[in-house]
């Protein structure tokens, strides 16, 4: 295998050094809006009785005590696309989070929706070389995993071992201080496009802030909107966004799939601003008070006034009814799911055990959406809604900050990445310093 | 995609009435009551009777929707509860912490003057509902807000944020400016002189005040001579003010005389120094080296004595050291009270026991250690056998195993004679 991902061991250190600080921001670059948090992570932090945050769920430890949205400008896709446009709205978001939370933030985690990702299932295997599992041994078991060439320009976002089998017991997930003699592992690797990441990269830097971390929205939106029965038993997020819908696919607590899907919210308000001739804003804010993708004969008579600022009366004064609207929205919310049902099946989505979906996401709130959802995905669909955090505003609780939220809990809580582990010291660089230095730390 | 009709245009009012009007609401559909009327039938009634006539009663122009406005509205209400937020979320330029920075519409161009005056309802309760500015002026709404902070506001933003240059800021540098101009104020000496005068000045005129003085000093129930040396020891020149007085340096020098025990000095009211002075009470007069010596209880010195005979009911001690022991010396007395009449005085020897000394000269040498039980013996022998009446110059009791009597010479000579004759 090749490098040890440089890269991501320094955002590692440097997560490590913003935990050590205490303070975090959160930022989630997406197509329609800029979220930023600021976690404050405190290991005695207990949130009050009653306020609905557990502690076991991952949600205790830290707490946020700033919050800003803003809407996303220059983004499309997921992906930038005017890059000092997106600029200017991470500073509006990360100054507004700053000012709420009185402190400056100077380590950023971030996660991003688009890119393109791809996810890959890699196995290995390892005699031991002991009869019990030893640290290096993982190391050894995760650097034996083949990987798949993923082509030129394309990074690794995460590589999670999510299984671990040693001799013929499979499912262990922690086989440390374990006895046997062949260690077997699976483990999940998801890349993106590397100029997608490295665009947000050059975008934060323009920021003035360090990056600690980077994750994929489909990874950590289902880490809030899951619960835990679902994340254990085999579940899909499917998190609607505004310009990319992210899948990932849960079982046995670990991502075991996901892609993402360039179509969103905002190509239904698109679908709308062209139908009825009306301007992005208006189309925005006639879907959102009018939308839906159930019609009942009710909605043949409200009428939506459209209205327009061309000066011309007869244009301005025009209705449309909601079933029209319906009419213009259904389509393309069914193309969208049809395409999450396409990527599912492409999964093996069906051999879970449980085949619960969950749908969150801004978009996700589109009233009628899980009634259509049943039929196209499935009929265990519900919405899903972050989990609940210490401090988070109610302006962010919606499923719209599903992601926001997830990756708080990534930020407090990681789960081990392949570069976690050392690697084994035969494939580092012969650099005879620092192989003795790292002799002298394991024997002395 | 169903084709999208081209919207008709109906001439004002003409359009049916499908969500208002009386009769049971459709499930999901708020009930409109377009008058405000709170009596629903009633305003039923006149609603059937002639809606359009009402309407522009109530002010309504034509061209304007009563149904639809009071539609929309009152599905802005129903719905107001469930989606605020996510209403303030789609209106573009909202961010939590950007309250103050309202959404706006797209500018809204003025209808011309040939269209019938009608307002855009939809809009304007859409925008009535978004967070307005508090600023009393509505900028020019064709100018777009950008709320993206400039890149210098961001960094000086963050910067304002950073705790040390903050503290620096708001705590360091006041500081500073206010210790360098203290600085260039004192640098000045004759300006330094000056202000210390002035200020020494002020608390010479507040402390000087008549209030404040003291003019006479009463030591009562004291003899003339220790009055007069406690205002030779006060030495003050008065009237002085109370606050330039030391009263517990003065209490020590009324405390240093030998015959006061304890001084309390007090200002009372009237500008006068009250001494209460505790004298001490003269035990023993003792003989020493340099004179006779008045001495209390304790064996402190009291005062010189000219004679013995001025003070003649006191006991008399003498000899080096026995102003230290007076305690001893008045116990001794005390249990030598039978022979008071005989007991001239006592001495101590040595620095170190006591001799009891009687008239005749007689003489009773007490031990070092334990004089009290030797001292009672020599009164049990002298009770039992009379001994002290006896030709004995000296009673030594020095050994308590050994009690050594000294005879005087005659009595030593008839005591040979005697034993001589029985031989």
């Amino acid at each position: 295998m090749i490098d040890p991902y440089k890269a991501q061991r320094a955002m590692r250190n440097m997560r490590r050094a913003a935990m050590q600080r205490g303070v975090i921001g959160i930022l989630d670059v997406g197509t329609f809006k800029i979220a930023a948090l600021v976690l404050k992570l405190d290991p005695s932090a207990t949130p009050a009785q009653g306020s609905g945050v557990g502690q076991l769920a991952g949600q205790a430890g830290f707490r946020v005590i700033g919050a800003g949205t803003t809407r996303s400008r220059g983004v499309r896709f997921g992906e930038i696309a005017a890059m000092s446009e997106t600029e200017r709205a991470v500073r509006t978001a990360l100054q507004a989070a700053q000012k709420m939370a009185q402190t400056r933030v100077d380590h950023v985690i971030l996660c991003m929706a688009g890119g393109s990702v791809r996810s890959y299932g890699l196995a290995g295997e390892v005699e031991l070389e002991d009869t019990t599992v030893a640290e290096d041994d993982i190391g050894r078991v995760l650097a034996a995993c083949e990987v798949p060439d993923f082509g030129e320009g394309r990074d690794v976002l995460h590589a999670q071992p999510v299984n671990f089998a040693l001799d013929h017991r499979s499912g262990l997930s922690d086989p440390r201080g374990q006895t046997g003699s062949r260690l077997a592992c699976d483990m999940h690797l998801l890349t993106v496009d590397t100029s997608v990441v490295s665009n947000l990269v050059q975008c934060l830097r323009r920021c003035d802030v360090e990056l600690a971390g980077v994750a994929s929205a489909a990874y950590v939106s289902g880490k809030a909107a899951l619960v835990e029965d679902e994340q254990e038993l085999g579940a899909a997020c499917i998190d609607i966004g505004g310009g990319a819908t992210a899948v990932s696919v849960f079982i046995k607590k670990h991502m075991i799939y996901a892609d993402g899907i360039r179509l969103g919210g905002d190509h239904v308000t698109n679908d709308i601003s062209k139908g009825l001739q009306v301007d992005f804003a208006t189309a925005e804010r006639i879907k959102t008070f009018h939308g839906g993708v159930q019609a009942t004969s009710m909605d043949d008579r409200e009428l939506i006034e459209i209205g327009g600022n061309s000066g011309d009366w007869d244009k301005d004064r025009r209705t449309v009814s909601r079933s029209e609207l319906i009419g213009i929205m259904r389509p393309r919310v069914e193309e969208i799911l049809e395409e999450v049902r396409a990527r599912l099946d492409a999964a093996g989505f069906d051999h879970l055990p449980s085949q619960q979906i969950v749908l969150t996401g801004g978009a996700s709130q589109t009233p009628g959406l899980d009634g259509l959802a049943a039929r196209i995905l499935g009929p265990q669909v519900r919405m899903g809604r972050p989990l609940r955090v210490y401090g988070l505003p109610q302006a962010a609780t919606g499923p719209a900050f599903s992601a926001s939220v997830g990756l708080c809990l990534f930020a407090a809580y990681p789960q081990d990445e392949w570069w976690d582990f050392d690697a084994p010291a035969d494939r580092y660089p012969a650099r005879s310093l620092r192989r003795a230095l790292r002799w002298f730390r394991d024997n002395w | 995609m169903p084709p999208i009709e081209p919207p008709l245009r109906r001439p004002p009012g003409s359009r049916p009435s499908l969500r208002a009007g009386p009769g049971p609401a459709l499930p999901g559909s708020p009930r409109i009551n377009p008058f405000g009327a709170e009596d629903y039938t009633r305003a039923a009634e006149i609603h059937s009777a002639d809606p359009h006539r009402q309407a522009r009663a109530a002010g309504h122009r034509p061209g304007q929707s009563t149904y639809a406005t009071g539609s929309a509205q009152n599905r802005d209400a129903a719905f107001a509860s469930e989606i605020a937020w996510d209403r303030r979320a789609y209106a573009p330029g909202w961010s939590l912490g950007h309250r103050l920075a309202p959404a706006r519409a797209t500018p809204q161009r003025a209808a011309p003057r040939s269209a019938p005056p009608a307002r855009d309802t939809a809009h304007d309760t859409a925008r009535d509902t978004a967070p307005r500015s508090f600023w009393p002026f509505r900028r020019a709404a064709a100018v777009a807000h950008d709320p993206a902070p400039s890149r210098l506001a961001y960094r000086l933003n963050r910067m304002w944020l950073t705790p040390a240059f903050r503290r620096s800021l708001t705590v360091g540098s006041p500081i500073a400016l206010i210790g360098f101009c203290i600085g260039l104020i004192a640098a000045d000496p004759a300006r330094r002189a000056y202000m210390v005068e002035t200020v020494e000045g002020w608390h010479a005129a507040l402390i000087d005040r008549a209030e404040f003085q003291v003019g006479t000093v009463s030591v009562p129930d004291v003899s003339p001579e220790l009055r007069a040396m406690v205002m030779e020891r006060l030495d003050l020149s008065l009237p002085l003010s109370s606050f330039r007085m030391d009263l517990e340096a003065l209490r020590a020098s009324v405390e240093a005389i030998d015959a006061v025990r304890t001084a309390d000095l007090r200002i009372a009211s009237g500008g006068d120094l009250l001494v209460t002075i505790v004298e001490r009470k003269p035990a023993v007069v003792w003989r020493s080296r340099t004179g006779l010596e008045l001495l209390d209880a304790e064996g402190h010195r009291i005062a010189r004595l000219a004679a013995r005979h001025a003070v003649t009911d006191l006991l008399l001690v003498a000899g080096d050291g026995a102003s230290d022991h007076v305690a001893e010396a008045l116990e001794l007395a005390a249990v030598a009270k039978p022979l008071q009449s005989r007991l001239r005085g006592l001495v101590r020897v040595g620095e170190r026991r006591w001799d009891l000394v009687l008239d005749r000269d007689q003489r009773i040498m007490l031990p070092e250690i334990d004089p009290m039980p030797a001292l009672e013996r020599a009164l049990a022998l002298d009770r039992a056998q009379d001994l002290l009446a006896r030709d004995v110059t000296h009673v030594d009791l020095r050994h308590p195993a050994r009690p050594v009597l000294r005879l005087s010479e005659g009595a030593l000579d008839t005591l040979y004679s005697i034993r001589q004759s029985a031989e």
